[in-house]
């Protein structure tokens, strides 16, 4: 904490330092709106920090200077000097509770209420001079003698420009040149005893000084997410929700610059998450939610870019709302709104002065927090976007270029020219001449045999149109793996090397023909071209959606992707709590359906989805609370099976070796995910057992009593069970009758409902007719009626 | 209006370069050549640990690069952020601008208009001063080259 402190101290004197200018030139002219959004975000991001940090008075004074500042920038008041005054007494103050916090000492107490008075907007009728409030502030400055002489306390870390470390850093790469290039010379000239000594051990020394300066500019993502989950909780708690956070990925490494850059950002969009983004917990559970909301956070390195991804399970982002909000403040038109797609609406959100939350809290709000998020990522050379479903959550996904990075890399060759390409997406490489590959020409494309799966398989001559060289399968066959799990293969002449490459950007007009990302030199001295895997893979439609998480929504284009699935299973929990998977390949889709499609009647459950009723298992009696209940739709091909399932977890990819499973028969293998175990089902077991070809049920009918009472509470109850609305009882598979309805002729089935409960019914009425709201028997007769058996 | 001006030919033509554009003149050996990159971008070359793109000015300018024969020396210059060679007819001289930069009726022709500042009048006559930030863009997409 006191580091997350030390970070916070660092972070407001430097946003204070670089706000100075702004704010003098703020009062010179109130009127100026870039100014005035600087010092608000600053203000702003001073309350969020403080929020975090327990400081109450610190977060009153910004709060209320956001308050004051906010109505000057929706224009509900006219910023006029003893505003500007007001604000920066307030600035001032916040410096000096940041000195005395540094150094340990107590702020005297007391006089904030002044200076937060001062900027009430009916000061104005009252004291009409700036001095006034001068004196106002004055009076309220009760460390003003001691402000000047408070001194910080020593350092613990000193900030570098990082100018200064690219020129330690690029002198260092000289050095290494300049050393090769000695070597070189020595090697012609012979063993030198005297002068191989030294050398050698200016040659480690070096290794070691380019080990630390790499070091000095990379760090661990995990510095960043390390104060999330503390934030998480203690957000939450603030607003009475239940956020659960999950950080995956925080081993990439990342520029330290990048990393201070993307903070704000990433606090930002936690925040707006957690208070706007997640229901409360009673809201979930109505949803049909699990109680808890999982916030979840990962970070993936992707040839040159970085991508983040912060994803919630919450009510999701209302698009109806954003664009009704982006018309009324004019962002856009009426026109111009219907010609959107959804997903250009949602990135509205970051558009400056958007907000669409309906209380504006002491957490976020005000639509300051994403059009800062866009601005500072855009600074950088980053993207954000946003995708979300309504009820199902949102995701943000941002992507940051490494713009000096070191990643380990393999030299290639290809038609006599070299090239980089990055290790993180070399899954094995293969000799072009095994017979294993089993390489098939289908027109101009081309495939490999590799893991018993038909991969593309591109030459790097060609994507580079270098003109290829004939003696075909004499080359290496790297096989790459993208971040979404799919593969391909790219042929290349020949390996040459591997190890540490710092990547630098290219020129705009060599990044235009999408297939490098970025330049690197050989120890020699010389440059070579690192390839960009993802886009050499994408100019190639070798992937459906490059920017899409992995497959996380199997259900989408699963033909495309039956290739990848190879090795992929999907993670979920069962209502018994065990951690279980099943391949990817039998998802079919991910299902929720009401209780009411539900059939326990029989010894094997069966659920109606789609019209179709299909054999269920993984439900255990009495375990299922809720309304609404998620399956896993399994499909061999020809028979279907649902898979009750708790929670879904995520598509993971079986990297760890599968462990038969002799004793259950239902199991295929125990493996490890993560780092945990999981037991992977039995397709086969599965099907064999419990598969049945769907049944449809979409051609019954059922008709209704003629009355209110069942058109508005009974056709629900009917449609639930899989039946379609009929209106003449004579030709209905099922009709549904009250009391003393006549039985229709030619009615196939009958069930009589009747309005007195069991305990007033008669034995014969309690024999023929069901109480009409007894649900349970209401369904187990039509399920039954469905099946062909008299009700 | 003392500006320096770094004098050069580009494709026969007499021009020049502010000398604050100019970081640096060196000797272009080996040039990596970029597959794919538009024909003005001859590869990349090294300068000390820095990657350089190497422009080839009169292709960039939509000249015709055979009919011309360049030096090995090139300029180094920096445009926001990334450092580029310059490879030119030659390296001439440093001059005094005596004038600022003007127009002149009729243009300067189709493919110099987007890669010229204006002309100069220095010591050594009339120059073409050249913009190097819309030099490094390539020529302007404006039909079948050639023409003009």
């Amino acid at each position: 904490m006191d580091d997350l402190l030390a970070d916070f101290i660092e972070e407001t004197r430097e946003l204070l330092e670089a706000s100075e200018g702004e704010v003098i030139a703020w009062e010179a002219d109130p009127r100026d709106r870039a100014r005035l959004d600087t010092i608000f975000r600053f203000v702003h991001t001073v309350k969020g920090n403080c929020g975090f940090f327990d400081l109450p008075r610190l977060e009153q004074l910004s709060h209320a200077a956001e308050d004051a500042l906010a109505d000057v920038r929706n224009g509900r008041r006219e910023p006029d000097a003893a505003l500007v005054t007001a604000v920066l007494a307030i600035i001032d103050r916040i410096s000096q509770m940041i000195d005395a916090l540094d150094t340990g000492e107590d702020f005297p107490a007391g006089g904030d209420e002044d200076l937060i008075a001062a900027l009430d907007d009916q000061m104005g009728d009252d004291i009409t001079t700036s001095n006034e409030i001068a004196a106002i502030v004055e009076a309220a400055d009760p460390a003003a003698p001691a402000g000047g002489t408070a001194a910080s306390s020593t350092p613990r870390s000193i900030r570098l420009p990082v100018d200064l470390l690219d020129r330690v850093m690029s002198g260092v790469s000289d050095m290494v040149l300049a050393r090769n290039d000695l070597a070189h010379r020595l090697r012609e000239a012979g063993t030198q005893p005297t002068i191989d000594g030294p050398f050698e051990r200016l040659t480690s020394i070096l290794a070691d000084v380019r080990d630390a300066v790499t070091r000095m500019r990379m760090q661990r993502i995990d510095h960043l997410f390390g104060a999330f989950p503390r934030m998480v909780r203690d957000l939450s708690k603030e607003l009475g929700k239940q956020v659960m956070i999950d950080i995956d990925g925080g081993d990439v490494e990342l520029d330290r610059e990048m990393i201070e850059m993307i903070r704000d950002p990433m606090t930002h969009i936690i925040r707006n998450a957690i208070d706007h983004g997640f229901e409360t917990p009673a809201q979930r559970i109505k949803a049909g939610k699990r109680e808890i909301g999982l916030l979840s956070i990962s970070a993936r390195q992707s040839g040159n870019t970085i991508s983040i991804i912060v994803s919630d399970d919450g009510k999701g982002l209302n698009q109806d709302r954003i664009g009704a909000k982006a018309v009324a403040t004019g962002l856009i038109t009426d026109d111009e709104l219907k010609a959107m797609s959804h997903s250009e609406i949602l990135q509205l959100v970051f558009a400056p002065g958007l907000s669409t939350a309906e209380q504006v809290s002491a957490v976020s709000g005000r639509g300051v927090g994403l059009d800062v998020v866009r601005a500072n990522l855009e600074k950088v050379g980053g993207l954000i976007e946003v995708s979300s479903s309504p009820g199902a959550g949102a995701t943000f996904t941002l992507r940051i270029p490494l713009t000096l990075s070191i990643i380990a890399g393999l030299t290639v060759e290809a038609a006599g020219q070299q090239f980089a390409l990055p290790q993180g997406f070399v899954e094995e490489i293969l000799h072009g001449d095994s017979a294993e590959l089993d390489r098939a020409q289908l027109g101009k494309a081309a495939m490999i045999t590799f893991r018993g799966d038909r991969i593309p398989c591109l030459t790097l001559a060609d994507v580079l149109e270098l003109g290829r060289n004939d003696d075909l399968g004499g080359g290496v066959i790297v096989i790459l793996k993208l971040a979404r799990g799919n593969l391909f293969a790219l042929e290349v002449d020949a390996i040459l090397n591997h190890g540490d490459l710092v990547v630098k950007p290219l020129a705009p007009s060599v990044m235009r023909s999408r297939t490098f990302a970025g330049s690197t030199l050989l120890d020699n001295g010389r440059p070579i071209l690192l390839l960009d895997i993802p886009n050499i893979a994408d100019e190639h439609n070798l992937i459906a959606d490059a920017s899409e998480r992995a497959a996380r929504f199997p259900e989408q284009d699963q033909a495309d992707n039956a290739i990848q699935r190879a090795d992929q299973a999907m993670l979920f929990r069962t209502f018994g709590g065990a951690r279980r998977a099943v391949r990817l390949e039998l998802v079919q889709r991910i299902e929720t359906i009401t209780v009411a499609a539900l059939d326990q009647s029989t010894a094997t459950p069966r659920a109606v989805v789609d019209g179709e009723i299909l054999p269920l298992i993984g439900l255990e009696a009495g375990q299922q609370t809720d309304t609404h209940i998620r399956l896993l739709r399994l499909s061999d091909g020809s028979s279907e099976l649902l898979y009750a399932v708790a929670a879904i977890e995520d598509a993971v990819t079986l990297k760890d070796k599968l462990a038969p499973v002799e004793d259950d028969p239902l199991v295929e293998a125990v493996t490890l995910v993560d780092g945990e175990p999981v037991v992977l089902l039995d397709g086969h077991a599965l099907f064999a057992r419990h598969g049945a070809v769907p049944q449809s049920v979409a051609g019954l009918t059922c008709s209704l009593p003629d009355s209110a009472w069942a058109q508005t509470i009974l056709a629900p109850l009917i449609r639930a069970a899989g039946y379609q609305q009929a209106d003449d009882p004579a030709s209905a598979d099922v009709a549904i009758l009250l009391d003393r309805d006549d039985t229709p002729d030619g009615a196939r089935e009958t069930i009589r409902l009747r309005s007195l409960p069991d305990s007033q019914a008669s034995p014969d009425e309690m024999k023929n007719s069901i109480y009409r709201y007894d649900r349970e028997a209401v369904l187990r007769a039509l399920r039954a009626a469905g099946r062909g058996e008299a009700a | 209006m003392s500006e320096l001006l770094v004098l050069a030919e580009i494709a026969g033509r007499r021009c020049a370069f502010r000398a604050n554009d100019v970081q640096s003149v060196i000797d272009i050996s080996e040039i990596t050549p970029v597959p794919r990159a538009p024909e003005f971008v001859l590869g990349l070359a090294a300068m000390r640990s820095q990657a350089l793109t190497v422009i080839d000015c009169r292709t960039a300018i939509g000249e015709d690069a055979d009919a011309f024969p360049t030096d090995q020396r090139g300029a180094v210059v920096r445009v926001e952020g990334h450092s580029y060679a310059l490879k030119l007819d030659m390296i001439d001289d440093v001059a005094t601008a005596r004038s600022a930069a003007g127009e002149i009726a009729g243009g300067f022709g189709k493919k110099w208009n987007h890669v010229a500042c204006g002309m100069v009048e220095t010591d050594r006559g009339a120059v073409l001063l050249i913009d190097v930030a819309s030099l490094i863009e390539g020529p302007r997409e404006t039909g079948p080259s050639g023409l003009s």
